[in-house]
């Protein structure tokens, strides 16, 4: 048996010995291994996600070297070394048609083989031959080829060149990054393709970071070339890309954060076990053990602790994101939706991270041992043997006043005394203590600040969806569109409500009926009004449709007669205003104009005969007569117009009324949905306008989908900071655990020696649990204030984005005050129960290692 | 031929003021194979003295000289070794290792050096020190007395030229007192090994060749009985 193997063996068997603590030890490590690995298969299933996603949207390629001719260009293309593959897009030399002196080019495709080329298609299939093609949906809806339906035949101007048959429709080709990607059609080659004038070469090379180099040898010789940019950002060219560098840096601070915190547990575990060992070390060396073969007891047991923790720790890191994954599912894919850049995403545990997981893992454990193996450097053997070092004090006067010796007995002052000389001892513990508070009040203020933030922004109204249709010079064309949409399957209700244009009134004309509050915030500020145009103020105005207005006035209270009345319109007015004042974080609510009957000063600019006149525009002078101010609005009307703006209400009809007057032709009409399932009604509603030709990226909006969309984003945050900070708080008390009780066991000398002078029992448990009161008070003592510090500072700097009241956290302080008694107390316990086991007057004699 | 030479040993404790010197300048030499009792009242200096002759502890000033060889002009890693093969330490409280068994325990040095256990030499030690059968046994499962002679073993595996007993027999009851005074007695005559023991029993002292008595550091006599 050779040398490392006799000292392996001890080590093994010492670790068995001492199974708690062996096992707290491993656990550590695999709540470590397991975060890290989190992190790591976090990171690389992100960006397979994310590559996945490019790949199907713009294809696989990296770079494509354009009207290549196919005798020698493509040879030489095909000769070149630094080129893995190829695939070619035929340019034939037929156009469709000449409009407006647009060219309408034909590509064909190749065949396909490892290079792919999406095309999204929206109707009908790919051509599958020379004679079919697919085209391009703008190039219908923009008129050039008005009418084009699937089956349609299509003739070229040119006489010798054929007809095609249009098999269906697209809406995107990904990767064609020349301009103009509308006017292009594409067929597919076959033997029959004629008039091929050149190809378009898509290449993969065989190293991506070559792509640039590789070329410009072509487009030094005059070929035009492109390449696929998301591609290559998520391909090795720049793999910290901004969007992504942000991701990598999260990860590593955290990664450093679970390192630091692994690190204090291991190497506490390993100072433990060397004070355990000490009198062994003493005894070893005196019998002629090297410093360097101590070293290596300690390095064995580093070893044996990785090989259990690390992959068992890897495959629990691995199983926990993927179940993560797999429950945030739902609200990946709601923020996918309104984040282009990622489609699903999976789990994808990558060798490559798996690596990087058991190389930090390591890495950590190594580094817990260095402090360890310095200290045995420093070991003489004959300290060892005579455990000098081994319950150090301090030597300070410790005092203990008359009244806590009375308050608390001889076993407090012991406590007090013990507490106070042994500081060295416990550091670690009240720091790992300290830490975990800190996080995990500080991750609770952040969580409840993002929730407030998005709160604040996001306040869904009472509707999911609504659709603008502009200033449309059609209104029956349009009135059918929304009749369309309002029959969507999903549609609880719906409201079509009509802005009767912009006006706008002057706070000075109108002083009198102000209220006191907002004379005060106009002072204060330029800001408190809005739109501010000469000293005027916007107003919009909004018919609400006649049924819903009658009912919002009945549930209001208000009188329809006095309402609704077209012959005498009295209107009502809303002006409720929110400001947070930046200094003190406080929000204030108030109106513009006090609640009353009065007579609004305002103005319109009509609009003039000549669009394209430059003219200073007149203003013409209008009185609305208001009943009185309102606080709650109706459903149908903007969320984002809430505290800002001022809005006058009436019904549709008295709207109608009020632009026929002013010979508004701004007016617009905005239907408001409520949906049983917006997701699904909001893609129903966009074919429903596709078909009808008309653009609806801004015009219908899924204001359901963005509200989730932010509160889906906080809530995986917080599943995955709460998941983290869980497995941090478990390392914490893993480690405070073993401090803590082995730290009792070697002072059984000293408790069975006060126990064998007549300490009782119950004493002897009053003594412990004091000790242990004053752990965790330390570490709160620090934890608290600092975490409140914390809580602030995060406040602080949220509020420079957007101003929210301080907020302190005190469940979470709460929950962590609890929490570290918790463990204390427990470890006491558990501490107490074996020492009673254990003889008393073994204890005293033990000179035994 | 002196096999051990002290040479104006000192070793001070403590700093400044604190500070206390536990020998103070000790000189003698002792002969290969002789059996040397140390003598003294407690805290006297002579388990300071008996580390210092085995390497154990660095003194403040002086030598010693075992086989003409200046102990303290070695490094750390030397020491070690020196320990390991040319000194076997038998402390009063057995000092083995808890998890190791009695074989491997009685190994230990050798196994330190990295080299083949002399099998016959195990049996040999296994059957003079009575520990036949009971070589898979941990030291929890021995006796005080199996325990001590388990000590012996592993002090006497290397077959070392100074054999340094602290109170051997101090934790034992007469009949082990007796049985380890006896082995150790062996080992000084069969292999001619030489043997430091220090004690308190008087009875063991007169079975010494020669006595050296400490007091205060100092050695306060120094008589060759045999």
């Amino acid at each position: 048996m050779g040398q490392n193997h006799i000292f392996l063996k001890m080590t093994y068997r010492q670790m068995v010995k001492n199974k708690v603590r062996t096992l707290v030890t491993i656990i550590g490590i695999m709540l470590s291994a397991a975060l890290i690995t989190a992190i790591t298969v976090f990171i690389a299933s992100l960006h397979k996600s994310m590559l996945d996603y490019k790949i199907k949207e713009s294809g696989n390629w990296y770079g494509v070297i354009e009207q290549v001719d196919l005798k020698e260009g493509l040879e030489k293309i095909r000769q070149d070394s630094d080129i893995l593959s190829e695939r070619l897009m035929y340019n034939i030399g037929s156009t469709i048609e000449e409009q407006d002196g647009h060219q309408i080019r034909v590509k064909a495709f190749s065949d396909e083989n490892e290079i792919s080329l999406p095309l999204e298609l929206t109707e009908g299939r790919m051509a599958e031959n020379s004679k079919e093609i697919v085209v391009a949906s703008d190039l219908i809806t923009s008129g050039i080829l008005a009418d084009c339906k699937v089956g349609d035949t299509i003739e070229p101007e040119l006489a010798d060149t054929q007809g095609y048959t249009v098999v269906g429709l697209y809406e995107d080709a990904g990767f064609n990054v020349g301009s103009t990607s509308s006017y292009v059609v594409y067929t597919k080659y076959d033997e029959n393709t004629k008039n091929i004038e050149s190809a378009d070469v898509y290449i993969r090379v065989k190293n991506p970071k070559n792509t640039f180099a590789v070329l410009k040898r072509y487009s030094d010789a005059s070929y035009e070339t492109g390449y696929n940019p998301g591609l290559l950002r998520l391909t090795g060219i720049s793999v910290y890309s901004s969007y992504y560098s942000f991701i990598t840096t999260i990860a590593v601070i955290v990664i450093v954060l679970v390192v630091g915190a692994s690190v204090l547990l291991i190497y506490n575990s390993f100072v433990i076990s060397l004070n355990e060992r000490t009198k062994q070390f003493g005894l070893l060396s005196s019998v002629g053990a090297t410093k360097a073969q101590l070293r290596k007891c300690v390095l064995s047991e580093a070893f044996l602790v990785s090989i259990a923790g690390i992959p068992l720790g890897i495959l629990v890191g691995v199983a926990g994101i993927g179940i993560t994954l797999f429950g945030v599912r739902a609200s990946m894919k709601s923020i996918a939706a309104s984040m282009v850049s990622l489609g699903e995403m999976k789990l994808y545990p990558t060798p490559a991270a798996i690596v990087a997981a058991a190389v930090v893992s390591l890495f950590t454990v190594l580094i817990s041992t260095f402090i360890p193996m310095i200290r045995i450097s420093r070991m003489s053997a004959i300290e060892a043997i005579r455990q000098n070092g081994d319950i150090q004090l301090s030597r300070r006067k410790v005092r203990c006043s008359k009244i806590f010796q009375k308050l608390f007995g001889v076993e407090g002052v012991i406590s007090r005394k013990n507490f106070k000389r042994s500081g060295k001892r416990y550091r670690t513990t009240i720091f790992s203590l300290f830490v975990s508070i800190v996080m995990f009040v500080s991750e609770s203020a952040f969580g409840k600040y993002l929730v407030l933030m998005v709160e604040e922004n996001y306040k869904l109204g009472e509707y999911d969806i609504y659709y603008c249709s502009g200033f449309l010079a059609d209104s029956e064309k349009e009135e059918a569109v929304i009749e369309k949409l309002k029959q969507v399957q999903g549609v609880k209700e719906s409201s079509t409500t009509l802005s009767a244009g912009l006006f706008w009134y002057k706070a000075d004309e109108n002083s009198e009926y102000l209220t006191e509050e907002y004379k005060t915030e106009r002072k204060k500020s330029e800001n408190a009004s809005v739109s501010y145009n000469d000293g005027k103020t916007q107003m919009f105005v909004y018919g609400i449709a006649d049924d819903l207005y009658e009912r919002y006035l009945q549930q209001n209270g208000l009188s329809k007669d006095t309402y609704m009345n077209a012959k005498n319109p009295v209107y009502l007015l809303y002006t409720n205003r929110r400001v947070t004042d930046t200094k003190t974080g406080k929000r204030k609510d108030y109106t513009v104009f006090a609640n009353q009957a009065f007579t609004l000063k305002a103005c319109f600019y009509p609009v003039a005969e000549d669009e394209n006149e430059q003219e200073e525009k007149q203003a013409a002078d209008i009185d609305f007569d208001i009943g009185r101010t309102v606080d709650k609005l109706p459903y149908a009307v903007q969320t984002d117009l809430r505290y800002q703006n001022d809005i006058m209400l009436c019904s549709r009809t008295m709207a109608e009324k009020l632009m026929e007057k002013t010979q508004c032709q701004q007016g617009g009409l905005i239907t408001y949905f409520k949906t049983t399932d917006h997701m699904a009604v909001y893609e129903q509603m966009q074919k429903i306008l596709k078909d009808n030709g008309q653009y609806f990226r801004y015009s219908l909006v899924d204001e359901a989908m963005e509200y989730e969309s932010y509160r889906s984003i906080i809530y995986v945050v917080k599943v995955f900071s709460y998941g983290f900070l869980v497995l941090m708080s478990l390392i914490a008390m893993a480690n405070v655990f073993n401090t803590i009780s082995t730290n009792m066991m070697l002072r059984r000398r000293e408790f069975a020696m006060l126990k064998s002078i007549g300490m009782t029992e119950q004493g002897f448990g009053k003594m412990l649990y004091f000790e242990c009161l004053m752990y965790g008070s330390k570490a709160l003592l620090y934890g608290i204030p600092v975490s409140v510090l914390i809580s602030v500072w995060i406040a602080k700097t949220i509020n420079n984005v957007q101003v929210l009241v301080l907020d302190i956290p005190w469940m979470a302080i709460l929950i962590s005050v609890l929490s570290v008694y918790f463990i204390v107390f427990v470890t006491m316990i558990y501490s107490k129960k074996k020492l009673q086991k254990l003889n008393l007057i073994g204890c005293i004699k033990e000179e035994n290692i | 031929m002196d096999i051990l030479k002290v040479e104006n040993l000192t070793k001070i404790y403590g700093k400044g003021e604190n500070s206390f010197k536990a020998l103070d300048n000790v000189s003698f030499s002792v002969k290969r194979g002789q059996f040397v009792a140390i003598v003294g009242p407690s805290g006297s200096g002579k388990s300071t003295l008996l580390h210092l002759i085995g390497g154990v502890d660095r003194p403040d000033g002086g030598h010693v000289y075992v086989d003409s060889n200046d102990v303290y002009a070695r490094n750390d890693t030397q020491l070690a070794i020196f320990r390991r093969r040319e000194v076997g330490l038998i402390y009063q409280f057995y000092n083995l290792i808890p998890v190791l068994n009695v074989v491997e325990n009685i190994t230990l040095p050798v196994l330190m050096d990295g080299r083949k256990v002399d099998e016959e030499r195990l049996e040999e030690l296994l059957t003079v020190l009575h520990l036949k059968g009971r070589e898979n046994h941990l030291p929890n499962q021995l006796s005080g007395g199996q325990q001590q002679r388990v000590s012996i073993g592993r002090a006497l595996m290397n077959d070392p030229a100074l054999l340094l007993a602290d109170e051997p027999t101090g934790n034992l009851d007469s009949a082990n007192s007796h049985e380890i005074m006896e082995l150790l007695k062996l080992s000084n005559k069969k292999y001619n090994q030489t043997l430091v023991v220090i004690t308190h029993d008087e009875n063991i002292a007169l079975q010494a060749d020669r006595i050296i008595e400490i007091s205060d550091g100092r050695i306060t006599r120094d008589e060759v009985i045999r």
